[in-house]
């Protein structure tokens, strides 16, 4: 079920008002019920996998509570973690893996004809960190698998997240009996029909140009490739942070507050901050699970670039199972590995033509890396980098269609004006704190959504974080 | 409960009223008044200038950039070409003919340009592309009406709003209602300059394809409507580069299952082989559209042919 369906609309108006006439035990069930039948949608029976690693990591946890051995301990952890990757492994990478076996020509192996379970990386990953967290004994262990259903399936985030940690969202789900005010209903929303307005006039909009193109690569300049990279840059932006907006806005009008997952990253100043203000809820679960467990920064400056290049390479495949992604995360990687070794931080120039420079500097770096994350093989992106580089030939840049391309970059705009103009200084609800602010929310939420009407695109397609 | 109700209300009551209003004023004082574009303004054009013409153009681009109207003079009378870029499928088409009757506009002839790749069967099959470019005539086509229910009740929602019927095409419009030069007098017809200079690899393999029951029903309506309204139609298959888009089998087939059902008049030059003067690089634009050059020469030779049919009727 996508969030830009008649059908999520139809099926979140029925569980708002059936969640806010529930309470406790009966919101509880509500919310299990309501994340299985949106889950479902998809494949009905993958939701067995989801009960499955939910299963898993609740009785892991478990058993990590109630062991007094830190032996004992260590071994509810591992039984969780390998079983929850090893499902993981299964549906994403034992093609990816079969592959790779045959091509180092040791065998023979058939693929495995399957779907990817829907949203599978983000929920492994939350799982995951539950019981990480349970292990540091930074949070309880919750006995009651309704609520830790819920952490897990929770309808708003489970697809594409953001990934939730336990410590915000397992004491919202525990109480579950809270009222629902109309200023969070009124700030969701607002976030969801700005969410709406990324994904389906801009992302949406952005991906003919985008797909027309990269789908027919060899018939297209160096010019067309570099603008069809610029917009694929803003798709992925518009598409993944457009449905965080729209995860949080459904999730706060139900009264839940989940974490940001982006923060204007195209505006930043280096690598380093980019990695801080995009996709935020999985930078931060890389660092925390990943980086600083291979000791981060304490064991040298060698291992942390090792280390910095080891997070980045499992982050890119996280994404996808594909050495494309495994090339993207291992350039992000390296950006960071360099930005350490020259010792950037992370700092607000005043000079706004520096800032400038800067930004640009990163956009154009992390442009780079996105052809490889769009490319279906690497081949494709090799191509695709050699026409961009020496392939300068602007007679032959075709825009494919002025005027559809002028309507993307007047969106573009519209988009760029009110998230650095408005939403960079004020948040939705610092917004609806002015005199009249729910007033302002309401009536741009009016605009946003005849703008939607006017120029989405009606046949846009799944979100692209979905595959992951 | 009580406010967020209130708020719902007055949220969709204001997009209700403000959908309605910016629909009338649009509708009204912009899109009736453009008269160029292929979002509407080369309909409009041929709904209010070209009433009263006598043969009409159907097609695709392949149409719009190759078939001239002065060249076509079997017909002694003026034409005007309503061939569409990007679109042109014969759903379009189907709705298009039921729009040109509702706007008592009665040709005495139609030349519909077809391919026979548009009647292929596909397992995913997006009708949406063919019928949309027309949602601005919604209410004036029982066809386009019909089409738009198939696609859903999700459509059927979305349509619920005036303006989702300008849905893609509202920047189009502004801009082409702006260009207020372009209203002068035309036919339709779009000649593409330049010529194909580049190797192109020509599939020649053919395909088992089986008919889509759906296009095929159009077909059959628009020629059923034709007979109806005692307007003269003319099917053509034009040629393409090197026979890239023939294959004629398939081709063979299609009109075999036409021609079972209807009695009309096709004319099938899709074998660039039977047109000499059409083989060389210096009449196309691309693989599957004439420039200006071989546009002439085609027009002339389906002119030709025109006449032949025309006069084994007299």
């Amino acid at each position: 079920m996508l969030f830009n369906s008649i059908v999520f609309l139809i099926f979140f108006t029925v569980t708002f008002f059936l969640f806010y006439f529930l309470n406790g035990t009966g919101r509880k069930i509500l919310l299990f019920v309501a994340s299985s039948i949106f889950y479902m949608w998809f494949i009905p029976v993958y939701v067995l996998i989801l009960y499955l690693t939910i299963l898993i990591d609740y009785f892991s946890a478990i058993g990590i509570e109630n062991s007094t051995s830190s032996k004992a301990k260590k071994r509810h952890l591992l039984t969780g973690i390998i079983n929850t990757c090893l499902v993981l492994f299964v549906f994403k990478y034992y093609n990816f893996f079969i592959d790779n076996y045959n091509f180092l020509g040791s065998g023979h192996l058939k693929h495995w004809e399957v779907i990817l379970p829907i949203g599978l990386s983000f929920h492994v990953f939350q799982s995951l960190s539950y019981v990480i967290e349970v292990y540091r004994g930074n949070i309880k262990a919750e006995r009651n698998l309704l609520v830790y259903s819920n952490f897990v399936m929770m309808f708003p985030q489970l697809v594409a997240g953001p990934i939730e940690r336990a410590s915000n969202l397992l004491p919202q789900l525990k109480k579950c009996d809270h009222k629902i005010q109309y200023s969070d209903f009124m700030i969701g929303f607002s976030r969801f029909i700005w969410g709406l307005f990324k994904k389906v006039v801009v992302a949406d909009t952005a991906s003919i140009y985008v797909d027309a193109v990269y789908n027919n690569y060899t018939h297209h300049s160096g010019p067309t490739l570099i603008l069809a990279t610029l917009l694929f840059a803003v798709q992925i932006y518009c598409d993944f942070s457009g449905y965080s907006d729209m995860a949080i806005g459904v999730a706060r009008m139900m009264g839940f507050r989940f974490k940001e997952n982006f923060a204007l990253p195209y505006f930043s100043k280096s690598v380093t901050e980019f990695w801080r203000r995009w996709h935020m809820s999985l930078s931060s679960w890389l660092r925390d699970y990943l980086y600083i467990s291979f000791g981060g920064s304490r064991k040298g400056k060698f291992r942390t670039y090792i280390n910095l290049m080891l997070t980045m390479l499992i982050g890119g495949l996280w994404h996808g199972a594909s050495w494309n992604f495994v090339i993207w995360g291992g350039l992000n990687g390296l950006y960071l590995s360099v930005e350490k070794a020259l010792g950037v931080v992370v700092t607000n120039p005043r000079n706004i033509l520096i800032k400038l420079a800067k930004s640009s500097l990163v956009f154009i770096l992390i442009c780079f890396t996105w052809v490889f994350f769009r490319a279906a093989t690497f081949s494709q992106a090799n191509v695709i980098i050699h026409k961009m580089i020496l392939d300068h030939q602007w007679s032959h840049f075709n825009p494919l269609n002025t005027n559809m391309l002028a309507s993307v970059f007047a969106s573009i705009g519209i988009m760029l004006v009110t998230e650095y103009a408005v939403l960079r200084k004020k948040s939705f609800d610092s917004i609806y704190s002015l005199k009249r602010g729910g007033l302002w929310l309401a009536a741009s939420s009016v605009l946003f959504f005849l703008y939607i009407i006017l120029f989405g695109n009606s046949e846009g397609g799944q979100f692209i974080y979905f595959q992951f | 409960m009580k406010k967020i109700l209130i708020f719902i209300a007055c949220f969709f009551l204001l997009i209700f009223l403000l959908d309605r209003s910016i629909n009338f004023v649009f509708e009204k004082y912009i899109f009736s008044k453009t008269f160029s574009g292929e979002s509407g303004g080369n309909t409009n054009y041929l709904f209010k200038k070209k009433k009263d013409v006598k043969f009409i153009i159907l097609g695709s681009s392949r149409a719009k950039n190759m078939i001239n109207p002065a060249f076509i003079t079997a017909f002694n009378t003026e034409g005007y070409n309503a061939g569409i870029n990007g679109v042109g499928g014969i759903l379009y088409m189907n709705a298009l003919v039921d729009l040109i009757l509702h706007n008592n506009t009665k040709p005495d002839y139609i030349v519909l340009q077809t391919d026979e790749r548009d009647y292929r069967y596909k397992k995913v099959n997006s009708y949406n592309a063919q019928i949309t470019p027309l949602y601005p005539y919604l209410n004036d086509s029982k066809v386009l009406q019909q089409y738009a229910a198939s696609l859903g009740y999700q459509e059927k929602l979305k349509l619920q709003f005036k303006l989702y019927r300008y849905n893609g095409k509202f920047y189009n419009i502004i801009t082409n209602y702006l260009k207020k030069d372009k209203n002068k007098e035309k036919d339709g017809y779009t000649p593409l300059k330049g010529t194909m200079n580049k190797e192109i690899d020509i599939d020649t393999v053919e395909i088992e394809t089986r008919l889509d029951p759906l296009k095929l029903a159009a077909l059959d309506n628009i020629i059923n409507v034709c007979k109806e309204n005692k307007i003269k139609l003319f099917i053509v298959f034009p040629p393409s580069y090197q026979n890239g888009l023939y294959k004629e089998k398939n081709l063979n087939n299609l009109i075999n299952v036409i021609s079972s059902r209807h009695d009309v008049d096709v004319i099938n030059m899709a074998n660039v082989n039977n047109l000499k003067d059409l083989q060389e690089n210096i009449n196309w634009k691309d693989d599957a559209h004439l420039n200006y050059i071989g546009s002439d020469k085609f027009s002339q030779y389906l002119n030709d042919s025109i006449k032949i049919k025309l006069s084994t009727i007299h």
